[in-house]
């Protein structure tokens, strides 16, 4: 029966009716039997509620109007729970027209043992070796791709003019030009806010003026890069990953090969290479842009003029600071670059696969990307810097 | 709807499709009758699918009218419960096949039944059991996922989704297309048993000439924005009036001219 929209059916049918007929030991269908009509809650408690006094009855289904495969399911379903009740059923009179279907659909008809149930049903244990050996699976096949990006290294730097440029400077302005604008807004944004919120509490302590030694490490050694580094990940490693993964599904990879050409060289290098330029001029841009957002809410809550500001920042911010922001941006970049291409690469066959690989390419440069982070941060205090 | 075989159970008048000032069909007028299979044929670009597009309702239409069983469908908004209650009186197999690509094969063939039906799902799971077995598939693949079967499999499935509903009309779009003869030649079976078993009227848009001959009952004909031809195959074939219909029968790769090829090489054999 339609579960909804019942009231605007545009063809209002007869409900299908069951009935028993006493005297001729018979079972009576009328009604219409389609999928729109059919009400299985009563017609199946009829036939459970049944209590014929016989042990075999017959059916007659000429007064049945009209007769889908779902009506005739459901007259096979009846027969199967009477049968279920030791009730045979000795005939089936139907009308001529539904009579060649019924019997055609017969053997299609099963039920109980012989419905296939679902095989992949949740199972904790499987579930969790099979995540673990595909997370397995995936950093082998991770190492594996770092292998092959040097073993082609030292191939391209032998012979440098196989490197496709255009491709690396595609990558640079989308990174770099169209990029940068965004990178330097966020990162002026949580300058200002930064400081913003810092500004009480140096207030508290009289030490208004070292807010700008908080803002030359904080800003320059972790902000800026880390940020830099996000923001790059999300918009140019992601659509890296995308590229990379349809030019696979459209054979393109496949066509490299058979010419003899590694994939490494045309669509993974010049990638990589792009970013690794980029990356660390963006995090340039956006250690000055955050810092003017410093400068001016210093100016504003902490009343220091900027020119104290700036000398301030000559004498006692340590170069160390961004020196150390760039070398950590060149690190980001060329986890983005390598992680982005790998997934691009993992694609397979679908459309799907390509959205799935995508998502992982951002979260794994991102969760790499902080990682290595704080690998710095303990390299940096050892050495000092 | 109605059985009867020679009322039209699709009526299109005068109807007219325009793109951006290019108009696809202009004066349009096709009666497609029951119980039968009608192919439209026309060369590639001539809007069949668009046609086909337009009785589904995936399409707006830009003049004249369209009539599914006595049911005008032009006047009918998109998205409400009457155009719902209509589409499921049609079913549509498309060229690719369109399976939902996140469930299972029998989830895809249980979901119009989930979507308009209440009932029990293990009922809707039996019937979608009958309609998968009853267009030959396996029931080894019934919990597998459309990307883990045959091209040939993924059309067989389609049009299990397309008739769980038992609509009377059902709509194929390139059934044979991609498949190999065997195959092609299996479906075809397929779809003329389900269609004399079913009583299905069948409105099909194919390019491949040995389906027409094997099952086709009727030709449409669509050339130069409108319904040029609309007979029986063999007239079609014959058909020298209008000369790209002939040679779509009788040009170099028409069937008809293979055929005699074949019969020469044959009888040059034997002698």
């Amino acid at each position: 029966m339609y579960k909804k929209y019942e009231d605007i059916s545009i063809e209002k049918h007869n409900k299908s009716i069951l009935s028993f007929n006493q005297e001729q030991n018979c079972l009576n269908l009328s009604g219409n039997w389609i999928w729109s009509t059919i009400d299985e809650e009563y017609l199946i408690s009829f036939v459970e509620s049944f209590n014929g006094n016989n042990k075999a009855i017959k059916m007659d289904g000429l007064e049945i109007e009209s007769l889908d495969s779902s009506g005739i399911y459901f007259i096979y379903r009846l027969i199967n729970i009477l049968e279920k009740k030791n009730i045979s059923v000795l005939d089936i009179k139907l009308n001529e027209n539904f009579k060649n279907l019924f019997i055609k659909i017969k053997d299609s008809v099963q039920f109980e043992n012989n419905v296939v149930a679902n095989p992949k049903k949740f199972n904790f244990v499987y579930v969790l070796g099979f995540s673990i050996t595909k997370t397995i699976r995936n950093i082998k096949s991770f190492l594996i791709f770092f292998g092959k990006y040097w073993y082609n290294f030292f191939n391209i730097v032998k012979s440098p003019q196989i490197i496709h440029w255009d491709e690396v400077n595609r990558i640079i302005f989308d990174a770099g030009v169209n990029g940068f604008f965004l990178a330097s807004m966020l990162s002026f944004l949580i300058g200002i806010t930064l400081t913003y919120q810092m500004a009480p509490q140096f207030t508290t302590y009289g030490a208004n003026l070292y807010v700008v030694n908080f803002l030359g490490i904080a800003l320059l050694k972790e902000v800026s890069p880390l940020l830099t580094a996000v923001i790059i990940a999300g918009r140019t490693g992601a659509s890296i990953t995308a590229e990379i993964g349809t030019r696979k599904i459209q054979e393109e990879l496949d066509a490299l090969q058979i010419m003899g050409v590694p994939s490494m060289q045309i669509i993974v290098f010049p990638k990589i290479l792009g970013v690794l330029i980029i990356t660390p001029l963006v995090t340039a841009i956006a250690d000055v842009v955050s810092m003017m957002g410093g400068l001016i809410i210093s100016n504003v809550s902490l009343s220091i003029p900027p020119a104290l500001f700036i000398s301030r920042v000559k004498n006692y911010v340590s170069v160390n600071n961004f020196t150390c922001g760039i070398v950590k941006s060149i690190f980001f970049a060329f986890i983005i670059g390598l992680v982005s291409c790998y997934h691009g690469l993992q694609v397979k066959g679908n459309a799907n696969s390509i959205g799935i690989e995508t998502t992982k390419s951002v979260v794994n440069s991102i969760m790499l990307i902080v990682f290595i982070d704080a690998v710095f941060a303990i390299i940096f205090q050892i050495i000092g810097v | 709807m109605n059985n009867d075989y020679n009322k039209p159970i699709i009526e299109i008048i005068n109807l007219g499709t325009c793109f951006n000032n290019l108009w696809i069909h202009k004066n349009l007028n096709l009666n497609i009758y029951p119980n039968r299979i009608t192919t439209i044929i026309g060369s590639s670009g001539c809007g069949k699918t668009t046609l086909i597009r337009e009785i589904l309702m995936l399409q707006p239409i830009t003049e004249g009218k369209i009539i599914i069983n006595g049911e005008e469908i032009s006047k009918y908004k998109v998205g409400t419960p009457q155009t719902k209650l209509l589409l499921t009186k049609v079913g549509m197999m498309f060229q690719q096949g369109a399976l939902f690509s996140s469930l299972s094969i029998i989830e895809n063939v249980m979901f119009p039944m989930l979507e308009y039906t209440n009932f029990s799902k293990k009922a809707i799971l039996e019937i979608a059991q009958m309609k998968l077995l009853l267009t030959g598939l396996n029931k080894v693949n019934f919990y597998k996922y459309p990307k883990e079967i045959s091209p040939g499999m993924q059309k067989r499935v389609s049009l299990a989704r397309a008739l769980v509903l038992d609509p009377k009309v059902i709509f194929l779009d390139e059934p044979s297309a991609g498949l190999d003869p065997n195959s092609a030649s299996d479906f075809d079976d397929l779809i003329k048993n389900l269609q004399t078993e079913l009583k299905l009227s069948v409105i099909m848009i194919t390019h491949d000439l040995d389906c027409i001959w094997e099952i086709s009952d009727e030709i449409v004909y669509i050339g130069n924005k409108k319904v040029l031809f609309h007979d029986s195959v063999l007239k079609a074939a014959e058909c020298s009036g209008i000369p790209e219909l002939y040679s779509y029968f009788n040009g170099k790769r028409g069937r008809i001219i293979k055929k005699s090829k074949l019969d020469s090489m044959i009888y040059a054999g034997t002698n």
